[in-house]
Order: structure tokens, then C-alpha cells, then sequence
């Protein structure tokens, strides 16, 4: 059974120590990256159904990370999580493509929703919410 | 779906084009009328009171403001809730700073003929219920301290000094196929967000004035210069009724205005 592979971007490393698990739980194949440079370089090399990144990180933010996993391929969702959310940004988010954004703190149960729905639109019919 | 909130001094051009965006969208309109109109009848206060409060500038002058914001902010909770509906166009001079949160939500100001503005005041005159052009713009800058013709507010602007009604319809239905206007969790749970801090607005108001309310995810952020006079107590007390209210987690209490830009109605 494919799993759908999953890239979480933040540069505070208690956001993927905290979310990893139960996004594995849900049937993820799950990486996580805290150098955003890094993280282009991955999208880069490989393609990740679904991308969920931070916004406001070191030298790299989540809008060049949202651009360029939507330049690698148009399939892959990328979920917007930021502490910085605005109306705004939610605006020029979906302008880029992006599937969805969250407002940090959110409750990890509103992302795994997300992710669910993200990959049963992929096609991945074996991943549901816990 | 999304929501269009159309805002014009001129009455009767902004309704016919609303009127036409929803038909032809297949959302539902909401007047200033009906707004009215639901809000007397589910918080069982006389219509005749919400009219007066959104038409006649010169009451704000005198005794009874507080009231009068009471009435303004129930309202907008009754605004809020209608929103949560799918697919509302809002056509009306209420509500602006709920608007501007929702990233879904197309404002779109209309301009029109200034020489309509002078029949309108005349209009008014025989019937004082109704505000004239530029009573409703007086109306907003009063309550929202903005000039309700600052382009900078809106998202579209539209002068039917340059086209006629249809066409100012179909620009407003193109604008909102946007992929930008598309509702996301983080817009709804806005939608959420803005229920709440107009329901615990509504609650303080009456007591203490000018407040601004905040919320997020259930903590609610208090903004009054009123704790200032009360200090601690009064602080307190707000603290604990809030807390009561279903929804809510956890409340904080400032001194001063909200900072700009962060939510807050």
C-alpha cells in the first residue's frame, strides 16, 4: 500500500517533534525539516503529495516554499501554517496555490483533517482520521 | 462559498446591483432591512429601536450611547451569524470590521452619481426614518472612525458613474472567482473567531463603553480604557462573566486600544 508522502516544514523543531507522530498514525509517510534551504532542495529531488509549511522562517519563507513545490508539481497540496496569519497573506496564500492555511496555535486534529481530505483527493483512500 | 459585502452611501443603486450579484450567483441577499429586521425578531427587541439606532445620527449625540452600541453590536453579531450561511451578498453600511477579517469576503464600494445624493436628502426629509447620502456616510465614520469612501478599504471599487448596474454585477462575479476569495479553514475559523468577539462584545458594551474584543480559538482579548477607572476589580469581574460564556477558554483583560491591524471588532 503507497502512502502519501508528506513534507513538514518549520524551523522551530517542537512543531515536527510535536505533529510527526500523528501524522504517521494517520498512514503518512511523513519528513521533517526545520532548514527551509533544505527543504527546497528535497522538494527539488523529490515529489512530496503534501507540503505543510511555516511561514516566517530564516532567509526562506513559506510563500518561496509554497511557490516552488507548486513549480515542482501542480499535484502536491501545501498547507499553510503560520502564527503570522492575516487576511492578507490567507489572500496572496490561495493566489499561490496553496490548499489551505491554519493559524498557529491550532489544534493537531484540525491538520490531520486537512491532511485527510488533502490525500483522499489524491486518491489515497486508505488514510483516514483517527 | 464566499461572501460579497457591498457598502455605498447610495442606497438604492448598491441594492439593485447586490440584488442582481446574488440572483445571478444564486446566493442569498441581506439588506440593512433584513438585518433588521432578523436581529428584533431573534433577540425579541422592537425594530422600531434597531431602525433608529442605524438611521438617526443625531440620537448618537445625546444620552444613552452605550445603549446605542449595544444595539449596533448586537447587530453585527446577527451579521456574523448570518455569514456563516453559505454564499450571502450583504449590502449595507454595518459590519466593515468584520468584513475586513475574512479574507473570503469580496468589500466592494460603489460610487454613484452625487446628484442621486441630493434627491436622496431630499427623500429623507419627508421621510426622517431614512438616512440620507451622506447621513450614511456620517453614520460610519462615526461608528468606525473611517471614511466610508476610501478606496484603500475595499477590494473593488466601482463608479456607476462609468457603467451601468449589470456591468458593475458581472465585475463583482468575475472578482469573486479569484482563486483568493476561496473560503479556507484559517477564514472560517475567522468566521468563528469574530461570532465570538462580537457575542462577548455585545455582553460588555452596555458596561463599559468603547471596548474592543478579540478572539482566537476561545481566549478573548478585552481592550477597554474603562478598567483603567475600575481598575483590578472591574477587570475581575469582566474576567469571570466572560469566562461563563459557552466557547470560552481563557480571558485577557488590556488597558488600552488594541494594537492596529490585529483582530478585533
Amino acid at each position: 500500500m503507497k502512502k502519501p508522502e508528506l513534507l513538514l516544514i518549520d524551523d522551530e523543531p517542537m512543531v515536527g517533534q510535536r505533529l510527526k507522530g500523528g501524522l504517521e498514525k494517520l498512514g503518512c509517510a511523513v519528513e521533517i525539516c526545520e532548514d527551509p534551504a533544505r527543504a527546497l532542495d528535497l522538494i527539488r529531488k523529490k515529489n512530496f503529495d503534501i507540503v505543510i509549511t511555516d511561514v516566517m522562517m530564516p532567509e526562506i519563507s513559506g510563500m518561496q516554499v509554497l511557490e516552488a513545490a507548486r513549480t515542482a508539481s501542480t499535484q502536491t497540496r501545501v498547507i499553510i501554517i503560520t502564527g503570522f496569519a492575516t487576511a492578507n497573506l490567507a489572500r496572496e496564500a490561495m493566489e499561490k496555490g496553496a490548499y489551505d492555511m491554519i493559524a498557529k496555535p491550532f489544534k493537531p486534529a484540525d491538520l490531520r483533517k486537512l491532511v485527510v481530505k488533502a490525500a483522499v483527493e489524491m486518491g489515497y483512500s486508505d488514510i483516514k482520521e483517527y | 462559498m464566499s461572501i460579497v459585502a457591498i457598502v455605498s452611501k447610495y442606497a438604492d443603486e448598491s441594492s439593485k446591483i447586490a440584488e442582481f450579484t446574488a440572483l445571478r450567483l444564486g446566493y442569498r441577499l441581506v439588506t440593512m432591512d433584513d438585518l433588521i429586521k432578523t436581529a428584533a425578531k431573534d433577540y425579541n427587541i422592537p425594530e422600531k429601536d434597531l431602525a433608529q439606532v442605524t438611521r438617526d445620527l443625531t440620537l448618537w449625540q445625546h444620552l444613552f450611547r452605550k445603549k446605542k452600541l449595544k444595539l449596533v453590536s448586537l447587530l453585527e453579531h446577527k451579521l456574523c451569524e448570518l455569514m456563516a450561511d453559505d454564499g450571502i451578498v450583504f449590502c449595507g453600511y454595518l459590519g466593515y470590521p468584520i468584513f475586513k477579517e475574512i479574507s473570503h469576503a469580496l468589500k466592494v464600494l460603489i460610487l454613484a452619481d452625487p446628484q442621486t445624493g441630493k434627491s436622496a436628502a431630499a427623500d429623507s426629509a419627508k421621510q426622517p426614518d431614512l438616512l440620507s447620502n451622506d447621513g450614511i456616510a456620517g453614520w460610519f465614520e462615526k461608528i468606525y472612525q473611517m471614511d466610508m469612501e476610501d478606496p484603500k478599504l475595499y477590494d473593488l471599487t466601482l463608479n456607476l458613474l462609468q457603467m451601468d448596474i449589470s456591468e458593475a454585477g458581472d465585475i463583482i462575479i468575475n472578482t469573486l472567482k479569484q482563486k483568493r476569495f476561496e473560503p479556507m479553514t484559517y477564514s472560517m475559523n475567522c468566521m468563528c473567531n469574530l461570532e465570538l468577539a462580537c457575542q462577548v462584545k455585545t455582553s460588555l458594551v452596555e458596561r463599559l463603553g468603547d471596548v474592543e474584543v478579540k478572539s482566537h480559538d476561545g481566549t478573548i482579548y478585552v481592550y477597554s480604557k474603562a478598567f483603567k477607572k475600575g481598575g483590578r476589580k472591574a477587570a475581575k469581574e469582566v474576567k469571570e462573566d466572560i469566562m461563563r460564556m459557552p466557547g470560552v477558554n481563557y480571558v485577557e483583560v488590556y488597558r488600552e486600544r488594541a494594537p492596529f491591524d490585529e483582530i478585533h471588532i
